[in-house]
């Protein structure tokens, strides 16, 4: 079933006099539970691509469907519902709140969702251990290492129990080893159900996901 | 977890800076609580002791100042005397119809052998029930022309015992009593009858003032009129003017220390607008981030308020308690500044004042979070969390 529609997207930015087009014309569709790498060369479009993916920002023109709806058409109040509910997002920077400890930022999501889900406990452990943090759950993050803090980032991502899951460069602040573990983990989302949309600089990584979609200048050379 | 242990929790990530912001608060609150808990006591206190006193108006030197001359019952020191035959004719003119006609003498005495200056209170001793009649004296009021009465601080400070001596102008004296504390002016003086005060400053009829009470209260006005009238060279002062001018000094120094307080209250309040501001800009990432993740704009508006209405609600709160904690103190400092200083305590706990206060320090952070909170929620999720 098609998860996300994506239709002759173009975003020009305007910079003084000069205009940059991020985006070219990108149409393609992600299935359901597909593992997608977004790979491509620097300036190329892929966070530009991402974020407009993630409602943030709106295409010059062109459409997004999210389950056969328009995004276009929804309001600041529909973009930031479909924000909490089915988009987890992990990024290069981790960001997480340095005064909160590990639940505390992992539980951040659904304050501003409400927990409609009704999200408790138990589930909170079970994504914990998944991600080999649960001893690590009353740490603050400036107690953990780097691949800590993104596992603990990668939690909060899911803690909505997202339909899909867009991560911006996620291993860039991690050594080779610490990067293969969070596209495993990645992986064993995708194995539950979760689709998962990558965006990465790196081919090894990107050869782990099912599916690769290259840009090149705001266009697509491959999918 | 909620929203207020958010920003609760993110107060302490500059723990100096909000700090020394609550400090601000702290010590603006403070003051104005102190300032409009003790104008409020100064004036009901200044009333309810002028209303006791039993005289209606007191008899003072023509050209005397006035607020000076409203300060003579609380023994100010002026430098004139009534003329000699005034009381004589005031009794004339009054013609009986008064129950108190006290006159008074006050000056400055030095004393060689305690190297200071006494304040000397000449009065006829069976009018001080009249005059001070809240005063409790401990032992007894003077019978014999060698017994004299002290105030506390006087006491206190030389270790008076009652039956002790005490020497004026090279002549013992026999302490017969020890007013208790009124931590008003008359702590510090020396009462004694009126004839040895007069002997002493050899001046044998002198009178600094005369304090009258007549007998029919309602002829106030026509009797002020006709002895100012018929008696040259003085001037009378009524307890409702003695009231109103002393009130009026109260007011003009209130309104003097309100301003500064407003200054104050105006640079604590600009504090908090900073150090919000200052984190709101430090994390225009994190806000970003949790955009991102799905906080609205109302959200991002709440952690940031919610931020300052905790450093003011603190500041309201410390403030408060500090100002009720260090009254007797502060109660002091001002005291010395005053020109008339009734008796009792001046700094004291009002609820409705307290509650006032708090809450115009939270409205006053409320006020300050508002820029910051709406400038946070300006942030756009993709500039603040470009990879
Ligand atoms: N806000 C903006 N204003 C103007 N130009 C922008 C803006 N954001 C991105 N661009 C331009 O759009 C193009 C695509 O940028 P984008 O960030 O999507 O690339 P990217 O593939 O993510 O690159 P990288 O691998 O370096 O992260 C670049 O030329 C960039 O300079
Ligand atoms: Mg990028």
């Amino acid at each position: 079933m098609t998860l996300l529609k994506i239709e002759n997207l173009t975003k020009i930015y305007i910079r003084g006099a000069e205009t940059v087009k991020a985006l070219d014309s990108v149409s393609f569709s992600v299935n359901n539970g597909e593992f997608v790498a977004i790979t491509g060369p620097s300036g190329s479009g892929k966070t530009t691509l991402l974020h407009i993916l993630g409602c943030l920002d709106r295409p010059t023109s062109g459409e997004v469907y999210i389950d056969d709806k328009a995004v276009g058409k929804m309001n600041d109040k529909e973009l930031d519902n479909i924000r909490r509910l089915k988009i987890g997002f992990i990024f290069q920077q981790f960001y997480l709140l340095p005064e909160l400890n590990v639940i505390e930022n992992i539980k951040l999501p659904l304050l501003f969702s409400g927990n409609p889900k009704k999200i408790g406990e138990e589930y909170l452990n079970e994504i914990l251990d998944t991600l080999g943090i649960l001893k690590r759950k009353n740490h603050k993050p400036k107690e953990l290492s780097g691949g800590e803090m993104q596992r603990v980032a990668i939690a909060r991502a899911l803690v909505n129990k997202p339909e899909f899951i867009l991560a911006d460069e996620p291993t860039a602040n991690l050594d080779s080893e610490n990067s293969i573990k969070i596209f495993e983990l990645l992986k064993r989302l995708v194995e539950k159900g979760i689709t998962v949309i990558v965006v990465t600089h790196n081919n090894e990584l990107a050869s782990l996901a099912e599916r690769r979609i290259k840009l090149k200048d705001g266009r697509i050379i491959s999918t | 977890m909620t929203f207020r242990e958010i920003a609760f929790k993110n107060l302490f990530r500059h723990k100096v800076r909000n700090f020394l912001t609550l400090l601000g608060i702290i010590t603006s609150v403070t003051v104005l609580y102190s300032i409009l808990s003790f104008n409020k006591s100064f004036i009901n206190n200044l009333n309810e002791e002028l209303n006791k006193t039993g005289v209606h108006f007191m008899v003072v030197p023509a050209g005397c100042p006035h607020e000076v001359a409203s300060l003579v019952l609380h023994g100010a020191v002026i430098p004139k005397f009534l003329q000699t035959d005034i009381e004589d004719k005031l009794k004339e003119k009054l013609d009986k119809q008064y129950d108190v006609l006290s006159p008074i003498l006050v000056f400055q005495l030095p004393n060689q052998e305690k190297q200071r200056i006494d304040l000397i209170y000449g009065l006829e001793m069976d009018n001080v029930k009249n005059l001070k009649p809240w005063w409790k004296v401990i032992g007894k009021t003077p019978q014999k022309e060698n017994e004299i009465l002290i105030g506390f601080e006087i006491a206190d400070h030389d270790k008076i015992k009652i039956g002790d001596k005490y020497k004026l102008n090279n002549k013992e004296y026999e302490v017969s009593g020890i007013i208790e504390k009124t931590t008003s002016k008359d702590d510090a003086f020396i009462y004694i009858p009126l004839k040895e005060a007069q002997t002493i400053l050899a001046q044998k009829d002198g009178i600094t003032a005369i304090g009258v009470k007549l007998k029919n209260a309602e002829a106030l006005n026509d009797t002020i009129d006709r002895l100012s009238r018929e008696i040259p060279g003085i001037q009378i002062v009524t307890i409702n003017q003695i009231l109103t001018s002393i009130s009026t000094l109260a007011a003009g120094a209130r309104v003097l220390s309100l301003s500064v307080v407003a200054i104050a209250i105006l640079i604590s309040t600009i504090g908090i607008l900073n150090v919000i501001l200052m984190t709101v800009f430090e994390r225009t990432q994190e806000i970003g981030m949790m955009r991102a993740i799905g906080a609205s704009r109302a959200h991002i508006f709440r952690i940031i308020i919610e931020e300052s209405v905790i450093l003011s609600t603190l500041g309201g709160l410390i403030g408060i308690l500090l100002a009720l904690l260090l009254s007797k103190g502060i109660e002091k400092f001002v005291k010395s500044f005053m020109p008339y200083v009734p008796q009792g305590d001046l700094v004291v706990f009002d609820l409705k004042l307290g509650i006032l206060c708090f809450f115009f320090t939270v409205f006053l952070g409320l006020i300050a979070g508002l820029y910051p909170a709406f400038r946070a929620t300006k942030i756009s999720p993709i500039e603040a969390i470009k990879g």
